[in-house]
């Protein structure tokens, strides 16, 4: 930043622009207030010798304006004195009362409220329990009925699978086992089947089995 | 280091609510350095510029705050000087005491134009 300032006053300098050495105390001296320009440039030439010309009063006005002013002020400094008092005065009464009576009694209080407080908080409960158990009773009920219920599905689900199981054990003895598989065979090998019928798209047989022989038909479990 | 803990006073004054073209002040206790719409000491109350559906400009103070804060030294800003001042709370402003006289003013010179009319008229 010196150096910066520095060369702008050697760059004055080199200008040869020299002023008055009366005007540059002045402008580092008296007139303090410039914030735009660096303090060592001075005055432009236009504003040299420029007096501000003072703001216009109307007489009357001023007059009666000072006049309310005064007024106004002291008012003003009688009720804020009056405020001061009046605070203080609550201050120091609200202080003494806590000092003489006041925490006592507000202690007192204190305790009273406990007790209400207790109470109430006594009555509550029993309201409180006597709901519950209620709820519990209720839901106990509810579960009881639907534990039922289940219980029979469960039962009538078994019952369903059982029955299953039987018929399947009451179908097994059909089943071709080691022992009699010969037997099967044979008698696979024995009966005939023609399958030279029509059928419609559906898949279903149109003829009933025409091209059949005579000895065939009686073998046939589904003509 | 400072040797003593610097407190600003405390002054009420009006913090700046509503949105565009809607203003609404609430009146508050803040210390002096606070910024404008900083958080206050206390709210004492509100301020409407703007006329209601009744052409009323409501001012909404806790007087029994005010006279407290008073007490304890806090001061008033200019505008709410004025508007405690026309409410009755405190003496009337010598601003508005200003405005009066220059209305009045007004008035007389508007009067006396509109004679000079009438008997330029007549």
């Amino acid at each position: 930043m010196a150096s910066a300032c520095v060369r702008t006053c050697n760059s004055l300098k080199s200008l040869n622009i020299v002023y008055p050495l009366s005007l540059r105390v002045c402008n580092s001296s008296v007139i303090s207030v410039r914030w735009r320009k660096p303090r060592w440039i001075p005055k432009t030439q236009s504003k040299l010798f420029y007096v501000r010309k003072p703001t216009p009063r109307d007489e009357e006005e001023n007059k009666m304006l000072m006049q309310k002013y005064a007024n106004y002020r002291t008012q003003m400094k009688a009720i804020r004195s009056y405020f001061t008092k009046f605070v203080q005065e609550e201050k120091q009464a609200r202080k003494e009362y806590d000092k003489s009576v006041g925490i006592e009694q507000e202690l007192a209080e204190v305790r009273l409220s406990i007790e209400v407080n207790a109470q109430w908080n006594q009555e509550s409960a029993n309201i409180r329990e006597a709901r519950e158990l209620a709820e519990a009773q209720k839901s106990a009920k509810i579960k009881a009925i639907k534990d039922q219920k289940q219980k029979e599905k469960d039962e009538e689900q078994i019952a369903e699978l059982q029955s299953r199981i039987d018929n399947n054990i009451k179908f097994s003895e059909k089943f071709i086992t080691q022992e009699n598989m010969d037997e099967e065979i044979e008698k696979v090998l024995d009966s005939r089947k023609d399958f030279n019928f029509p059928i419609n798209r559906k898949g279903q047989r149109l003829t009933r089995g025409k091209t059949k022989l005579k000895e065939d038909i009686s073998s046939e479990p589904d003509a | 280091m400072p040797r003593f803990k610097y407190r600003a006073f405390k002054l009420i004054r009006m913090r700046v609510q509503g949105c565009t073209n809607r203003p609404f002040y609430e009146i508050v206790v803040t210390p002096k350095d606070n910024p404008r719409q900083g958080r206050p000491t206390e709210v004492l109350g509100f301020y409407e510029p703007l006329p209601n559906l009744n052409n009323e400009k409501i001012l909404a103070v806790n007087l029994k705050r005010v006279r407290y804060w008073m007490g304890e030294g806090a001061l008033l800003s200019q505008p709410l000087e004025r508007l405690l001042g026309l409410s009755g709370f405190l003496p009337v402003h010598p601003i508005d005491y200003l405005d009066a006289f220059r209305n009045r003013k007004k008035l007389e010179n508007v009067t006396e134009k509109g004679e000079d009319n009438v008997q330029s008229a007549s």
